[in-house]
């Protein structure tokens, strides 16, 4: 999947680093976030709150993972 | 010209005049606790004080002066308090240098009371809180001056009045007064000194400008004024030591070598009764006021005192942290917080800016914790600070404790035997975006559409709320 970043999981002390990951739907281009698990999970299709349109990780504009 | 009466005459509408007598003992300070409790913050003016014979005074008593930071921000011309700290660091920056007046000009000089006809116990002073030992100033402000610059400095001190002549008083151990007249004792000299009361709030919130020693206040007066501060020479110490020439009352005279007398306890502003402890006394040589004076008091621990303190510390913590961390917008510090809390909101800090903004106030001594927050957070709400702490913080990762910083001996929660406190800074800020144009690895927050609430806001502007559940 060349959409998905992974963000470091580093642990520099001190520096803050967010839990959230973020979706980019492929149809209406708005963003919304989600659990890593749910992303991984390939069989569950998700669903953009904004457009309402339903589909697969792989066919997301863009996906962050935190 | 500004003074008292001046500021007085602006807020008129925002005064609670009390024309009935009513004690010095406690009384008026019930009543301030009453109004802190509800919320509700107008100037008091008692017109007949009675002190502990019955004696009603001809002098009235205004306290709550700034009790408000609404009025005591409109008294500096800032027409919103949470811009406070910004406008107050720049205007205590750019200083004017006071004008010195003919006596025959100044006010606070048309009644001039001398040696054996001076009597303190005419003044309405207030016994605050049930264990106070007695009645104390507490808005005079000491002036003295360092006797290898003849550099003055001011500052607010409580003063127990003993005797007609006679009253202890308690400069800070750290504070630049006790450094005076620490300078004059070593040389065996009696420390000269002047307590003036009264004044309009550009004056009294100059004078309390955090600056460095030794450094005269009156020039930070005049920032704030926008003008000269009219100052005139004491009658005892000439221009050794001046004072306001349009404040209401001053009482002039010598910290004696050495002498110390117990002082307190004493209702402080941490909520708590200080210790009694060492003091110096002021034997007064004399004591001048307006032809017509009003006292002015300040309620120690209630919003009278915390506020306009609390409000000139917002601006020294801005001017300390807007130079390591040019992301900080406003400062608060809460009244719930006495004077040991502050919070901070900054807007997009770069990473690692609120970490070196945090490490620069931590050396401030005032302040024991300081908080950061993102622009979300409304740092005027108490409610909104621990919602930030709730959800923003992991507490080993964003904060930052140190051990043996000045501070204030007065926190009941001091390590016993120690001279020094903890601190600890927090970091409440949100995680930022890591990749350019994309949100950052948080959540969003709860929210409903603009319109609904609206809407809502309408639905409920006409209703009786009274009998609805508050908790």
């Amino acid at each position: 999947m060349t959409n998905k970043t992974a963000l470091p999981n580093q642990n520099i002390s001190g520096e803050k680093k967010g839990n959230i990951s973020w979706i980019q739907c492929n149809f209406c281009e708005q963003w919304f976030h989600s659990t890593k698990e749910l992303i991984e999970f390939k069989t569950i299709d998700l669903y953009c709150p904004n457009c309402h349109e339903e589909f697969k990780p792989e066919k997301s504009k863009k996906i962050i993972i935190a | 010209m500004y003074n008292l009466r001046l500021f007085l005459e602006e807020e008129k509408d925002n005064i609670f005049r009390i024309s009935d007598p009513i004690s010095l003992n406690q009384e008026i300070t019930a009543i301030q606790q009453e109004l802190d409790d509800k919320g509700d913050f107008p100037i008091i003016y008692v017109e007949k004080p009675r002190n502990d014979n019955g004696k009603i005074s001809k002098i009235p008593v205004v306290c709550n002066l700034t009790a408000s930071r609404d009025i005591t921000s409109r008294a500096l011309g800032i027409k919103n308090h949470e811009d406070f700290a910004r406008i107050y660091s720049n205007l205590t920056n750019e200083p004017i240098k006071p004008s010195i007046i003919s006596k025959k000009f100044a006010p606070v000089q048309q009644t001039i009371i001398k040696n054996s006809d001076v009597n303190l116990l005419e003044l309405p002073v207030l016994t605050q809180h049930k264990l106070d030992p007695g009645p104390y100033l507490t808005s005079a402000h000491a002036t003295t001056f360092d006797p290898d610059t003849n550099i003055d400095n001011t500052s607010i001190q409580r003063c127990w009045v003993k005797k007609k002549n006679k009253m202890s008083y308690y400069p800070y151990p750290a504070s630049h007064n006790m450094r005076n007249l620490k300078k004059f004792w070593n040389k065996g000299e009696a420390c000269p000194v002047a307590f003036w009361i009264g004044h309009h709030p550009k004056v009294l919130m100059g004078t309390q400008a955090k600056l460095s020693y030794p450094e005269s206040h009156w020039s930070a007066c005049g920032g704030l004024l926008g003008e000269p501060l009219r100052l005139v020479p004491s009658i005892t110490h000439g221009e050794k030591i001046m004072v306001p020439a349009d404040a209401e009352i001053v009482i002039e005279g010598y910290a004696p070598v050495n002498q110390l007398e117990a002082d307190g306890p004493f209702g402080e502003y941490t909520g708590y009764m200080g210790p009694q402890v060492s003091s110096p006394i002021c034997e007064v040589s004399c004591i001048t006021m307006r032809k017509d004076p009003i006292y002015h008091d300040y309620g120690s621990g209630h919003a009278d005192m915390l506020v306009p303190d609390n409000m000139v510390m917002e601006g020294k913590i801005y001017s300390i942290v807007k130079s390591v961390a040019p992301s900080v917008e406003k400062v608060h510090v809460p009244v719930s917080g006495r004077r040991f809390h502050a919070y901070v909101q900054c807007k997009n800090p770069k990473i690692g800016e609120v970490r070196d903004a945090l490490m620069a106030t931590l050396s401030y001594r005032r302040t024991k914790a300081i908080i950061f927050v993102d622009e979300d957070i409304n740092i005027f709400s108490d409610s909104d600070i621990m919602f930030a702490l709730a959800t923003r913080v992991q507490w080993e990762r964003d904060s930052i404790t140190v051990n043996g910083l000045q501070g204030s001996l007065m926190d009941p929660s001091i390590v016993r035997g120690a001279k020094t406190v903890q601190k600890i800074g927090i970091d409440a800020t949100l995680a930022p975006s890591e990749i350019p144009n994309t949100p950052a690895p948080i959540p969003p927050k709860n929210s409903v559409a603009e319109d609904a609430l609206k809407k809502a806001k309408s639905l409920l502007s006409n209703i009786n709320k009274d009998n609805w559940p508050k908790i």
